[in-house]
């Protein structure tokens, strides 16, 4: 009885001390977390991109269709 | 008589240019105005009541083209017509004016 209660101390002990080290292993990983901000600013530059094409196709229509005031 | 109305035709344009002032490319020409580097134009130089009023007119319209472009693409005026600048430089033709970066007059 004794005994085993001795060896599941040992044990719980092993299991803490295992986690501990799973966990101080693991904590870099958390970090990878970080690359989706970059995405985002690239969709940003993406639709900036889009409307300044648009602009520049509207403006060519207007210096084409006002001649006297461009 | 064909010829005798043509002729009256062609006088009567003739002398309706210069009594309905002066046009915009006319003053570009001429280096009276040019484009400033806000979208909109300028006084060059020397500066007339008449060249004057064609700065005021094309601007206000100007201003009411880039502010429909900028509600279509919910932008700001302002960068309409900053885009709208860089484009007019790169279409003028050689000897007309325009403004740099740092707002000097400068000719193509």
């Amino acid at each position: 009885m004794n005994q085993t209660g001795i060896y599941t101390r040992a044990g719980a002990t092993f299991v803490l001390v295992a986690g501990i080290f799973f966990l101080s292993a693991c904590t870099p990983t958390v970090a990878v977390q970080a690359p989706s901000e970059p995405i985002t600013v690239n969709l940003n530059v993406k639709i900036e991109h889009e409307i300044r094409v648009k602009v520049d196709k509207e403006l060519d229509d207007l210096f084409e269709d006002k001649d006297g005031i461009f | 008589m064909k010829r005798f109305i043509s002729g009256l035709l062609s006088l009567t344009l003739l002398a309706a240019v210069p009594a309905s002032a002066i046009t915009l490319k006319q003053a570009q020409t001429q280096g009276l105005v040019g484009e400033a580097n806000s979208g909109y134009i300028a006084v060059v130089n020397a500066s007339t009541p008449e060249v004057e009023k064609l700065v005021v007119e094309v601007n206000n319209k100007r201003k009411q083209e880039y502010a429909s472009i900028a509600k279509r693409n919910n932008i700001d005026i302002s960068q309409v017509a900053a885009r709208a600048a860089e484009k007019l430089e790169a279409r003028l033709s050689k000897g007309e004016y325009y403004q740099d970066n740092l707002g000097r007059w400068k000719q193509k």
